[in-house]
């Protein structure tokens, strides 16, 4: 370990800014996208209060933008909302925060290597997202306040100054994941400590793996697409735009959507297998038992990541597409229940004759898997064209992909944290507050969601700015030029003309969702403080087997003050023959005749 | 999820069933529903009675249990496979009937062209008439050819369970065979007093499914102010050639206004410009009193107009040139037209007076605040009546307009 020696005469900027440690990187990575959490928290909060009040004055975003008009947004505005909103979710949070922060920080430590592979290309992953986070930040100042395309951005609707700027802070954050995907790959499968077998791997590592393969293969289409976007939209190019759009012609719309989809599914894929990982370590480590099924665990997600290649054509059932080539696709589509299908059944055999330890990280990832059964069984109806046709772009798909990505990932995120969090600062996050903020988390989260699938089945259609009219009286003799200069005076609401049914809907959707923002004030107590006044946490808090726990909490730079060397499998919690209930995977082996084949090696 | 099986309109459930397959789709779905919820009260209610019940207790060492299970893990491989099989041959089935068209509507007479644009829809039916109401005759199949003037839209009518998205630069297509009526008589209700409200019955909605920008949520069915539905969604008890009824216009037989007002609605113009003081769209709203108003753009360029002549020169340019002058505040989005002379002369006396048909014969507008709601209500309880009775809705309407050759002689004038 001569190179921590090295690390420590580094002045504070190299420590802890242009750091090519991976534990520092993934820290950088988590802060920034839980900044993003926050914005775009918010602006999913705004889009609520516009659909369940429509055209009333809206707090803060409204005040300040459109004081002109009462506070009154415009539909433009609205559509800039769920823009950036998955937008920022998706590329700037979901992706990075299971990549960038929990990848960087937990594969070294949990494969017994004491860096990534590449430590500066690394380093550069994370500040390649910057260029990324200043275009995403330049799109708002462009008219009309930023992007209003819709995340997919579909030509020829998109366009303008803010379609480049979007595009460029995505293919910046491509690069960045195509830097990291490439790193993991190297990392896990070059630098594992000895002993260290593919199948003695955690799931949390399986999960990365897994993901940096995807992204590896996925990346390259969508940056490609982006890049070709990125000509019809400054240069004048016609790879996607048609005959019929203004400024060019030629191109085929439909073959954007082909080649979005080919990465944004496997994307879907990219949001939660590392989360799943991370679950399935939790859940077997709070169950104090081994995980059931570790080996078919691992056969489906990598069946889940095979088959995510083949079904993008699901995204455009509707889309005219042969219906021969459409029920083709039904089926991948179909089949990706059986492995989820498989998943959850082992999970459920983990907790199954367990003694569980009812933990924060515990209690979140069980709610993930108990989620994550609603998302995937409203996945199936969707999966088949014949229900998808009606189902799709309503309502129903927003309720789909929220319990997938929301009461899925996130919680699986939330449940990481709280896991990781002594590790990576050196002390416990509380209890009671954790607790506190996962049970109202868990409320908030179904009350927001569940109600859309209802919605969806109505055929509410998603992306609409409202079911109201917007009535504009003016007074009368009011000149055009006047109309013009201060656009819209005196609007006055209407009534709703149609779906008058629904807007009790709108209304307890959005008091849900205001409140699940405001109880992640319990996280962000809890996490700020904890970083400075928590419990000073020892190397193993949770008395977990994998190797992360045998580190200093928090590790210093090259992580290990010992060259671990593996025994066994992850798993190997309450075993019959050793001492404690939970046997670490550097402990030395047990007698060779009480050698037994449980656990994780099996 | 009791909500679910109250199959009533306007509660928490489907809406109304009105194609030939709305019934199996409902059907699959409700067989992928009860499959499904019985799992989720599987696991869910497991996953509860484990947490209860393996809670740690102090000093209990949990009991062996395998790390695995053949058996088990194979049922629970083999089970949901067959289930899922299933569902996929069922779902398979029904979606190949549903896209497929069947003879009777794979003709050219049983096409119906739509044509989505920023921000409406215009259909053309085989004997080349245009309107932005879809007409459609009970238990006769038609073809949909779907195409767009400009952005990605979705032709999605949620009563036919029908949806399918508008390419522009190619064409798609689409099939249905509505099996209930929705007539314009049970959708626009008036009384005895003329005020005019919505039916009983809301029309089939047409909605637009696929985010196309700012005017999106404006590109559907939709009661408006002024009476009427805005891109309604009709069926009729009536064979496919009897529809002319509903949709020819004679543009000879009609005054100048009346000739307007079609067009207006005809080519959805109506999905952009609001008239008078009704909801404000994406466009400038048409109103009496912004007659031969100075005009100023983005630029700071300002049109002003010494004569009505200058003006509806400038309005015709708009129509069939739109892009040449865009007003300060309203986005570029309007298509070019190619209306022929008389259309825009039918256009222009419309937008001068939108309310109302002009009556004065000295060539001044009415003012359209007064008597606006009586002619308005009489008007819509004619057009709510004449859909009911057959054939001679023409000569009824004609004869119920005292003052229209008077208004045509008007508009005449001025060409």
């Amino acid at each position: 370990m001569t190179e921590s020696a090295d690390h420590q005469k580094q002045s504070f900027i190299w420590k802890y800014v242009f750091s090519r440690d991976h534990k520092v990187i993934g820290t950088q990575f988590l802060f920034s996208t839980l900044i993003w959490f926050a914005l775009g928290g918010a602006l999913a909060i705004a889009l609520r209060i516009q659909l369940a009040w429509p055209w009333t004055s809206m707090p803060y975003f409204g005040k300040e933008l459109f004081a002109t008009e009462g506070g009154q947004i415009s539909p433009d505005f609205y559509n800039m909302l769920f823009t950036m909103h998955a937008s920022i979710m998706i590329f700037f949070v979901i992706i990075p925060i299971l990549a960038g922060a929990f990848g960087n920080i937990l594969i070294p430590l949990m494969i017994g290597a004491d860096d990534m592979a590449f430590p500066t290309l690394n380093m550069l992953s994370y500040w390649v997202m910057w260029p990324a986070f200043i275009f995403m930040g330049l799109s708002f100042a462009t008219p009309t306040f930023g992007p209003a395309f819709g995340w997919t951005a579909n030509p020829p609707m998109a366009a303008g100054p803010a379609l480049t700027y979007w595009l460029l802070g995505l293919i910046c954050v491509g690069i960045s994941s195509m830097m990291g995907s490439v790193n993991y790959l190297t990392t896990i499968i070059q630098m594992r400590a000895p002993g260290m077998t593919m199948f003695r791997l955690p799931m949390t590592i399986w999960g990365m793996f897994v993901t940096a393969i995807l992204q590896a293969f996925a990346l390259p289409v969508l940056t490609a697409a982006l890049c070709m976007q990125l000509a019809d939209n400054a240069f004048g190019t016609g790879f996607f735009r048609p005959e019929s759009a203004a400024s060019s012609g030629g191109g085929e719309p439909l073959m954007w959507q082909h080649l979005f989809w080919f990465y944004s599914h496997p994307a879907v894929y990219i949001m939660i297998l590392p989360a799943m990982g991370m679950v399935s370590d939790i859940l077997s480590c709070f169950a104090r038992k081994p995980l059931f099924g570790y080996k078919p665990m691992i056969f489906s997600i990598s069946g889940i990541a095979g088959l995510g290649f083949i079904v993008w054509g699901h995204h455009m059932f509707i889309s005219g597409m042969n219906p021969w080539l459409g029920t083709t696709f039904g089926l991948s589509t179909i089949l990706i229940a059986l492995p989820s299908a498989i998943k959850v059944f082992n999970w459920l055999g983990t907790l199954w004759n367990g003694n569980l330890r009812l933990t924060t990280p515990m209690l979140f990832a069980i709610s993930f898997v108990s989620m994550f059964i609603i998302g995937g069984l409203s996945g199936i109806p969707i999966a088949s064209p014949l229900i998808d046709i009606p189902l799709h772009d309503t309502y129903f798909i927003v309720a789909h992909i929220h319990y997938v990505l929301f009461a899925g990932t996130v919680m699986g995120v939330f449940a990481g944290i709280y896991f990781w969090f002594p590790k990576i600062f050196g002390r416990m996050m509380n209890e009671t507050l954790g607790k506190i903020h996962f049970f109202l988390t868990f409320v908030f989260l179904n009350g927001t969601f569940f109600l859309m699938h209802v919605l969806g089945w109505m055929g509410v259609p998603r992306r609409y700015a409202s079911f109201q009219s917007l009535k504009q009286q003016i007074e009368a003799g009011a000149s055009q030029l006047e109309l013009t200069a201060s656009n819209g005076v005196n609007k006055v609401f209407v009534m709703a003309k149609d779906y008058e049914q629904i807007m009790w809907i709108n209304e307890f959707i959005t008091y849900c969702a205001i409140g699940m923002g405001v109880v992640q004030v319990f996280f962000v107590i809890n996490f700020f403080g904890c970083i400075f006044f928590g419990k000073r946490a020892g190397r193993n808090p949770w008395e977990s087997n994998t190797l992360e726990w045998t580190t200093p909490s928090p590790p210093g730079h090259g992580n290990f003050d010992f060259q671990p060397v593996v025994h066994r499998g992850p798993y190997e919690y309450s075993h019959p023959n050793a001492e404690k209930d939970y046997l670490m995977q550097t402990d030395p082996p047990l007698e060779a005749t009480n050698q037994t084949e449980s656990g994780g090696e099996s | 999820m009791f909500l679910f099986s109250q199959a009533r309109e306007g509660s928490f459930s489907f809406p109304t069933q009105g194609s030939s397959f709305a019934a199996e789709v409902d059907s699959m779905y409700a067989f992928i529903f009860w499959i499904s919820l019985f799992f989720f009260i599987v696991i869910n209610g497991l996953m509860v009675y484990f947490v209860i019940k393996y809670r740690r207790k102090d000093k209990r060492l949990p009991e062996k249990s395998p790390a695995h299970h053949t058996v088990l893990e194979l049922a629970w491989t083999i089970l949901p496979a067959f289930i899922l099989v299933i569902m996929f041959i069922r779902g398979a089935w029904g979606y190949l009937e549903m896209r497929n068209p069947p003879e009777a509507a794979n003709a050219v007479e049983r096409t119906i062209d739509v044509r989505a644009f920023k921000y409406g829809w215009q259909f053309t039916y085989p004997n080349g008439d245009i309107t932005s109401e879809l007409h459609l005759a009970k238990n006769v199949p038609v073809r949909f050819r779907i195409s767009s003037r400009d952005a990605l839209h979705s032709f999605f009518i949620r009563e036919f369970r029908l949806k399918m998205d508008c390419v522009p630069g190619r064409y798609t297509e689409a099939w249905v065979n509505p099996i209930e009526t929705r007539t314009p008589s049970e959708t626009i209700s008036v009384d005895e007093n003329g005020n005019v409200s919505k039916g009983e019955k809301e029309p089939f909605h047409l909605q637009c499914a696929e985010y196309c920008g700012e005017g999106h949520s404006q590109m559907r069915t939709e009661w408006k102010d002024d009476g009427t539905w805005a891109f309604p969604v009709y069926v009729h008890d009536c064979s496919f050639d009897e529809l002319t009824e509903f949709t020819t216009w004679d543009f000879d037989q009609n005054s100048n206004w009346k000739n307007g007002e079609f067009l207006f609605k005809a080519y959805g113009c109506v999905g952009c410009h609001a008239i008078e003081g009704a909801a404000q769209k994406v466009g400038p709203n048409f109103r009496a009193d912004q007659w031969r108003v100075d005009r100023r753009s983005a630029t700071g360029e300002v049109k002003t107009f010494a004569n009505d002549a200058e003006f509806e020169t400038y309005l015709s340019r708009s129509i069939n040139y739109s892009t040449e002058f865009i007003v300060n505040g309203y986005p570029n989005q309007m298509p070019k037209f190619e209306f022929s002379p008389k259309q825009l002369d039918g256009l222009i006396a419309f937008i001068r007076s939108p309310g109302q048909e002009t009556v004065d014969e000295t060539g001044e507008t009415t003012d359209p605040k007064a008597g606006e709601a009586g002619a308005g209500k009489e008007k819509q309880k004619i057009d709510a009546s004449k859909s009911d009775e057959s054939k001679s809705d023409n000569e009824d309407g004609d004869a119920a307009k005292v003052a229209e050759p008077k208004s045509s002689k008007n508009t005449e004038k001025k060409e």
